[in-house]
């Protein structure tokens, strides 16, 4: 499946895109989505991806379509979901 | 004593005396320092029903252990005073080389109480104290008082913290400036340097800070600034917290043309990806710290051009996506405005928005403007206000006084926009999309605050159903709030609390390295609610009743109209049951008292025969 990834912050600095389609089988999950994203964008590796787990770097997390957080990475995310790959900062 | 100098300095302008207060272990360890010392401070030397431009109304200073020494990040001070805006407790913090002079000149506090006769400043040179005249400084902004003062003393590494003219002509919202582009920005503390006929507090400060292990302190500290010039600090060091207009945005809680929608079409115009792109010259750091987040920006062509300053987030949206301005330099005119004239960028911005909604429903004109049309993106018109309100002219003299006042002067329906809760203008998260942190601002004790509540995070990062309210919200908010107070009174900077494993022990121990007084984790998180308390013991000292927990109309009635919270609200009967559920999470009764039993076991006993119930 076809997967919308918008990207913030880092990831959007590392990247040079907003947004980018990701390709993954049927039954993946948003690990195999990190994966995939660092393998398309390999200097995510380290800032943003810990490369041995592909889990992502905390304050990094997945939120879905804007209206829920992705408490694991293990969750299978569906077609035409937009995984917004972001953080919050506080402050200032 | 290793790190406290055990002294508070108490002076009085009106009569040009001082005296130093001996204060002693115990002292010290049952409020730290930071919010939670200044708080002390101003209960006990502010009285009841003070007025806050009175010279009874105290503006008490204070640092924090790690002031001054290596621990990162710990270079801050906090102002605690009665609040010209809100009437409760106006506590704020700045940070930097200043922080470090007070303690280095030889205290853990400073209270100043009086008011002058004629402008001055005060010169703290180690122990000797000068009341010097300041009548060729007043007028001066922030920057140029910083300057002339370093001159007239010939000394550069002389540290100040100053009123700007709006502090002089008492807007409401004046903040104190140090290090040029530091700010105790919120709740008015400049207004009351204002009223005291203080300019400004220069200080030299030159004693050694002894810590009481060095070596154990050097090597922690080591491993906490290492942590935090690594990832967990990144979104800080790159963007700044500009990043957060571009996801908030997304989230649909981004404030747009005064809160009447959650999504600027032009965020992409003022994120900080553009900034960083087309205005940033470098990021720098406070004094002592690792992370380096204020992004400075010039505006290097245009008809602002050559206007400087430094951004973060909440100046941003003030002045940017409130007021429907797309244009960054003009975003960056308006904060360079309100930096040199020494008021808060967060309350002017909001100020000025409502002022461009009175605009454009007709409810204030173009003849009420002095000529000027303020609908919703005229940068032009927004800097010409942000002058008229420093100076107090024409329209500005209401607009000085913040929204609350300025509603109700005005009314016609404009309360129902005027976006504040006791007084103190929002900030930038729109809570109708945040539940959690909808409670969080209406219960604020110093009014709505992203750093003195923390409430935004559960809901941005998914720990709770961030549309939905529920009792269990109470505690959430409470525990946020606990947190923060934390952070605010040992005086850690709120970037680097994602470098801790655990911030009460990892406090606890960097405290005892540097005081050599032993404090267990559950003390230090038992600080957090002392400090909360303590603050809310002076709203109730001061008059504050339930009703003054609640938000504005608009939160209430106006359901946010597109975007991903579209159709989001706070109904009231939720906002309602979450406070109930707050105070009782509290431990307060249902009104939002505190009970004597609570505030004995806090160890505030006299506070507990003053307002306990």
């Amino acid at each position: 499946m076809r997967l919308t990834v918008e990207l913030y912050g880092l990831a959007r600095q590392l990247s040079k895109e907003k947004e980018v389609m990701v390709e993954v089988s049927d039954d993946a999950t948003l690990r195999d989505v990190v994966a995939a994203l660092a393998e398309r964008f390999p200097s995510f590796l380290g800032p943003l991806v810990v490369p041995e787990t592909y889990d992502l770097v905390d304050p990094y997390f997945f939120n879905i379509d804007g209206r829920r957080v992705a408490r694991s990475l293990d969750i299978k995310p569906k077609e035409d979901e937009h995984l917004l790959l972001m953080f919050v900062t506080a402050g200032g | 004593m290793f790190a406290y100098a055990g002294k508070i300095l108490h002076i009085d302008l009106t009569n040009q005396k001082t005296r130093v207060e001996r204060v002693g272990e115990d002292f010290l360890k049952k409020y730290v320092g930071g919010v939670c010392l200044a708080a002390r401070l101003a209960y006990d030397n502010t009285p009841k029903g003070a007025d806050p431009l009175s010279p009874e109304n105290a503006l008490c200073l204070a640092t924090g252990a790690f002031c001054g020494t290596i621990v990162p990040v710990g270079n801050k001070y906090s102002i605690a005073t009665k609040s010209p805006l809100t009437g409760f407790i106006g506590d704020c913090l700045s940070s930097s080389y200043f922080a470090a002079s007070i303690k280095r000149a030889g205290y853990d506090g400073i209270a100043i109480k009086g008011k002058a006769e004629r402008p001055i400043y005060l010169f703290i040179d180690d122990d000797i104290v000068q009341f010097r005249d300041a009548s060729g400084l007043w007028g001066m902004e922030t920057w140029q008082t910083e300057e002339a003062i370093r001159s007239e003393i010939g000394d550069e590494t002389v540290r100040v913290a100053s009123a700007g003219p709006a502090g002089e002509k008492l807007v409401l919202f004046a903040n104190v400036t140090n290090d040029r582009q530091r700010q105790a920005g919120r709740t008015g503390p400049g207004a009351v340097m204002g009223s005291k006929n203080l300019k400004a507090i220069a200080i030299r400060g030159t004693q050694p800070i002894p810590v009481a292990d060095l070596e154990g302190l050097s090597k922690a500290c080591l491993e906490l600034s290492q942590t935090a010039q690594g990832t967990k600090t990144e979104k800080y060091r790159i963007l700044g917290t500009p990043s957060n207009v571009l996801t908030l945005n997304r989230l649909g809680i981004l404030p747009t043309r005064n809160f009447q929608q959650g999504v600027f079409e032009a965020a992409e115009k003022i994120s900080g990806e553009y900034m960083h792109e087309h205005y940033t010259d470098k990021a720098v750091s406070c004094a002592g710290c690792p992370i380096a987040c204020e992004q400075n920006v010039t505006v290097k062509e245009g008809a602002y051009a050559g206007t400087r300053t430094s951004i973060d987030y909440e100046s941003l949206f003030a002045n940017g996506s409130l007021c429907g301005i797309d244009y960054f330099p003009g975003i960056i005119k308006a904060i360079e405005l309100c930096d040199r004239y020494g008021m808060d960028t967060m309350s002017t911005g909001v100020t000025v928005a409502w002022a461009m909604e009175c605009f454009e429903r007709g409810i204030l004109t173009k003849e009420d403007f002095d000529g000027l049309e303020p609908y919703f993106g005229n940068h032009e018109a927004a800097t010409a206000l942000i002058e008229k309100i420093a100076r107090r002219e024409g329209i500005g003299d209401l607009l000085a006084q913040g929204v609350k006042r300025a509603s109700e002067k005005v009314g016609k329906g404009s309360k129902h926009f005027a976006m504040h809760a006791k007084g103190l203008e929002m900030c930038g998260y729109d809570p109708r999309g945040l539940q959690t942190f909808a409670l969080g601002c209406a219960v604020g004790t110093r009014g709505p605050c992203h750093n003195r509540s923390l409430a935004y995070e559960p809901d941005v990062r998914g720990e709770v159903d961030r549309f939905k309210a529920e009792p269990g919200r109470g505690h959430v908010a409470k525990d946020a709030e606990e947190f923060a107070a934390i952070l605010d009174t040992m005086m850690f900077c709120k970037f680097i609390r994602g470098c801790f494993k655990d911030l009460y022990a990892d406090s606890a121990r960097l405290y005892t390295l540097t005081t050599g007084i032993e404090i267990t984790p559950e003390e230090i998180k038992k600080l957090g609610e002392r400090a909360w308390n303590l603050k809310k013991a002076f709203n109730i000292r001061e008059g504050w009743t339930k009703d003054d927990d609640w938000l504005p109309p608009r939160f209430l009635k106006d359901p946010i109209p597109e975007g991903t919270s579209k159709g989001c609200v706070v109904k009231p009967k939720d906002l309602r049951m979450m406070i109930d559920a707050y105070y009782q999470a509290r431990g307060w009764t249902p009104e939002g008292l505190i009970p004597k039993e609570k505030l004995i076991e806090l160890g505030l006993e006299d506070i507990a025969e003053d307002i306990g119930v």
